[in-house]
């Protein structure tokens, strides 16, 4: 078996640990007994095994080292975040007191030295985490870059600067496999392509908020995107389909409760109902999408945004003329009711496989 | 694991898309700058304040172009939605009805708001328009005052319009909005004096107001994309000790400190020419 990616060697380094211990148990129970040459042979080809995942991916073989990982994690985030403030904050600081020139000089620079930063941690650091903290460094210098360069010479705004940041976070997210600069370049590519459908239709693009309408392209483009295969960048598809969902269910959930805000040449009361139903379809839809799919990530927004159109459609019907308690009671009792139905998926998802597995 | 060759590639793709970008955003700037400047104004601390306070901790210095417009009312002044931006100027900016709607709620109009290219017209025809509507609102109020010479509260408001005057006289921007177009050479050719007029990008927004006796959506010239002027160091030094011989901000009575030459360049850039003293 061919492993391509620290997630799929981590995998199978669970995988190697909990054969053991399961094996531990099974031994004890007396149910199986490996001859003593199998289970050196065993042992000896997962030792093996663990070691070249190792030295190759530099993945976590037990569990503390796990939790070490986990704090590594965050605390490479939280730098990151730090980091990315600091510089920011940092030319604010003193770039006043600079002469155009050096200005212009420090703020091209900037983003060079960030993604050279970016390469050389790459290069020497197996596990990733610099690689990720110095991304997202160097796609702040880029923001900054534009963003000032556009302050210094009075430059109008524009979309297209959008579309150069998301294009910049991609890039540094899929060389660097960070997550956190690919949900970035996500983003401001849904605000890029929002503000051209906002633009397409005549509207300012900075308003492109107004019509929740204008996110729907990108909503469709990220699930599409989505459906390409990642075998190298494990968590991307999954990214990209909760982002296509947000950008598809927040509008959705906008414009059944503010029609008047829609482009459809209806009467509000009807433009709010069919986002009604749209949101109650879709989101069931996914759901259900997600159980076949084996996309958890799909079954629990598709819930969340269930639960949510339910709960809005409870506020407009009972909340004014209902006693609280009793409004309160319904919304506990619906969640007890789709708790059961989740329950009667599970165990049906459950006979499925066990079927398949028989 | 060692960096594959499609991470390189990613790597020499960002590195290029830096590049392409920087070159892309400073030949625009200097493409902006040749040539004869679309607009050269002298304008005052009255249409280009410092801006007192910028975000935190930022240590740049920026003014901000102060511009106003001609309301319909006889004595209005520094509205925003000025009396050429009638209905059928909004048509001709784009403002459409929503398909199978008559124009009249906000969901009925295709667009909320446009980008458009606005007129700012300095020192001319408007501003005297708006010194001459300060001068009859003095006029009304001093008839009154004869037909009612005991009401304390007419009195006081015959001071402000006072004061409005000399305001218009001294402090008060002197850059009206006079026009819009959505074809920022149409404009040039029409207002072609660069001494007077410039062409800026602004948006043109829809908001609830009131059309003769009928509530409807009326145009108000949102914002101008472009009304905060960097200050490089080399003016700010000129500025800063400008306005510290002066002994606080322009207020009543008070001439401005400094003038600045504002060039505005064929993107309809400004940048700051020279700056120096007001009145040399």
């Amino acid at each position: 078996m061919q492993i391509r990616s620290k997630t799929e060697a981590q995998q199978r380094a669970d995988q190697i640990e909990a054969f053991r211990a399961e094996l531990g148990i099974v031994e004890q129970e007396q149910i199986l007994a490996l001859e003593l040459g199998q289970r050196a042979a065993v042992a000896r080809y997962h030792d093996q095994l663990l070691h070249r995942l190792a030295a190759a991916f530099d993945i976590d073989v037990t569990s503390k080292e796990k939790q070490l990982s986990l704090g590594m994690r965050i605390t490479s985030s939280l730098g990151a975040l730090g980091l990315a403030a600091s510089v920011f904050f940092f030319y604010f600081q003193y770039w006043g007191g600079l002469a155009t020139k050096t200005q212009v000089i420090i703020l091209v620079t900037m983003p060079f030295g960030g993604l050279l930063c970016t390469l050389g941690a790459v290069w020497l650091e197996r596990s990733g985490y610099f690689a990720k903290l110095f991304g997202l460094v160097s796609l702040v210098c880029f923001v900054l870059n534009l963003a000032m360069l556009g302050r210094i010479f009075n430059l109008a705004p524009t979309s297209q600067a959008l579309l150069l940041w998301a294009g910049f976070a991609f890039l540094l997210a899929y060389a660097a496999d960070a997550r956190l600069l690919l949900a970035m370049g996500i983003l401001s590519c849904a605000a890029y392509l929002s503000a051209q459908a906002a633009t397409w239709n005549g509207c300012y693009w900075i308003s492109f908020g107004e019509r929740p309408e204008h996110f729907f392209p990108a909503a469709g483009l990220f699930f599409l995107v989505s459906c390409i295969p990642h075998p190298r960048y494990p968590g991307f598809a999954a990214l990209y389909r909760v982002f296509a969902l947000l950008l598809f269910f927040l509008p959705v959930l906008v414009l059944s409760n503010w029609g008047e805000i829609s482009y459809l040449d209806l009467p509000r009361d009807r433009i709010e109902a069919l986002y009604q139903t749209i949101g109650f379809a879709i989101s069931g839809i996914a759901i259900v999408l997600g159980i076949v799919l084996a996309w958890p990530e799909v079954v629990n927004t598709g819930n969340v945004f269930f639960t949510l159109f339910l709960y809005t459609k409870f506020y407009d019907w009972w909340w004014d003329w209902m006693p609280k308690y009793q409004f309160f009671l319904i919304i506990g009792l619906t969640a007890i009711g789709m708790l059961l139905l989740l329950k009667g998926l599970r165990r049906f998802s459950m006979g499925r496989l066990q079927e398949g597995t028989a | 694991m060692k960096p594959t060759w499609p991470t390189y590639l990613l790597f020499a793709l960002g590195f290029a898309l830096l590049a392409a970008v920087n070159v892309l955003v400073l030949s625009r700037v200097e493409d902006n700058r040749k040539g004869t400047p679309d607009g050269l104004l002298w304008l005052t601390e009255r249409e280009l304040p410092v801006i007192d306070r910028l975000e935190m901790e930022n240590s740049g210095m920026a003014l901000r172009l102060v511009w106003r417009s001609l309301g319909s009312g006889e004595t209005e002044v520094s509205n925003r939605q000025p009396a050429w931006l009638t209905t059928e100027k909004l048509h001709q900016l784009g403002f459409r009805p929503a398909v199978g709607a008559s124009s009249g709620q906000s969901g009925q109009w295709e667009a909320m708001a446009r980008e458009v290219f606005l007129v700012l017209e300095f020192n001319g025809p408007a501003y005297l328009d708006a010194m001459r509507r300060a001068e009859q609102a003095l006029e009304k109020e001093e008839e009154a005052i004869r037909a009612n010479p005991g009401d304390k509260s007419l009195q006081a408001s015959r001071q402000q319009t006072k004061k409005r005057i000399r305001a218009e006289e001294l402090t008060l921007s002197r850059l009206f909005a006079i026009d819009a177009g959505t074809d920022p050479r149409q404009l040039r050719n029409r207002y072609s004096n660069p001494g007077r007029f410039i062409v800026v990008q602004g948006v043109i927004r829809l908001v609830a107001g009131s059309e003769g006796n009928r509530e409807s959506m009326v145009g108000a010239i949102d914002s101008v994309s472009i009304d905060t002027i960097h200050v490089p160091l080399e003016h700010r030094r000129t500025i800063e000790a400008l306005v510290q011989q002066g002994k606080g901000p322009p207020g009543e009575g008070k001439t401005p400190r400094y003038a600045v030459h504002l060039a505005y360049g064929r993107r309809l850039e400004p940048w700051i020419v020279t700056v120096r003293p007001f009145g040399e």
